[in-house]
């Protein structure tokens, strides 16, 4: 029952939940990729910058999930190995 | 009785990866002297930076090896465990290119941080489910 594609896929699963716990869901940045916990308009250009990025975590992870749970039906199916 | 253990494959990779080790550790030293030398040519918190990348490396690498090496010795197949080698050695490359060349947050720190995470992770998971 065990195969790759079946534990690549949890794997990818466990690490999109973490991505998101640690940087936020994709719902919760602005369209210029700030937190909207963030008060916006008054961010030096940097935090902005890095803000754009940390949203890249989160549309990432929905990738990783999404890529992860298509491995899980694989194996489910019978992909082998 | 002798025992005798090979680990083919986790050995290629610990050896690319002690290689890189001392490649990280020398940019240290460089960095650092580089500093002593002449403080105005070097950007501020750069040799910290320098030294961070060569931490978390020896941070994360060893667990990463270990997994392997576990895996190889309960006879994960071969193709499974250079994959996991080759997204370590990989991910370490990365992380050191890019937190070396920007500070704060780089696409290279950041796909390298989250390979070596999914390494670890991948191998922790292949690990469990051979212990149960």
């Amino acid at each position: 029952m065990t195969t790759v594609p079946l534990v690549v896929g949890i794997a990818w699963i466990i690490q999109a939940i973490l991505i998101y716990w640690a940087y936020g869901l994709p719902q919760d940045f602005t369209r210029d990729g700030t937190h909207r916990s963030f008060a916006l308009g008054d961010r030096p250009e940097a935090i902005r910058g890095v803000a754009r990025v940390i949203r890249r975590f989160a549309i990432g992870a929905t990738i990783l999930i999404l890529g992860g749970i298509v491995l899980v039906v694989l194996a489910i199916a019978g992909v082998r190995p | 009785m002798t025992l005798s253990l090979h680990f083919p494959i986790t050995l290629t990779y610990a050896a690319l990866l002690g290689l890189l080790f001392v490649i990280l550790t020398f940019n240290v030293m460089r960095w650092q002297v580089r500093a002593i030398n002449d403080p105005r040519q070097v950007e501020a918190g750069k040799p910290e930076r320098i030294s961070r990348v060569q931490g978390n490396f020896t941070e994360s690498v060893p667990l990463g090896l270990i997994l392997m090496a576990l895996l190889e010795l309960n006879g994960v197949m071969p193709a499974f465990l250079h994959g996991l080698g080759i997204l370590l050695v990989i991910a370490r490359v990365m992380h050191a290119v890019g937190m070396t060349r920007k500070p704060l947050i780089s696409l290279g720190r950041i796909l390298g941080i989250q390979a070596t995470l999914m390494m670890i992770l991948i191998a922790s998971v292949a690990a469990l489910t051979l212990a149960f």
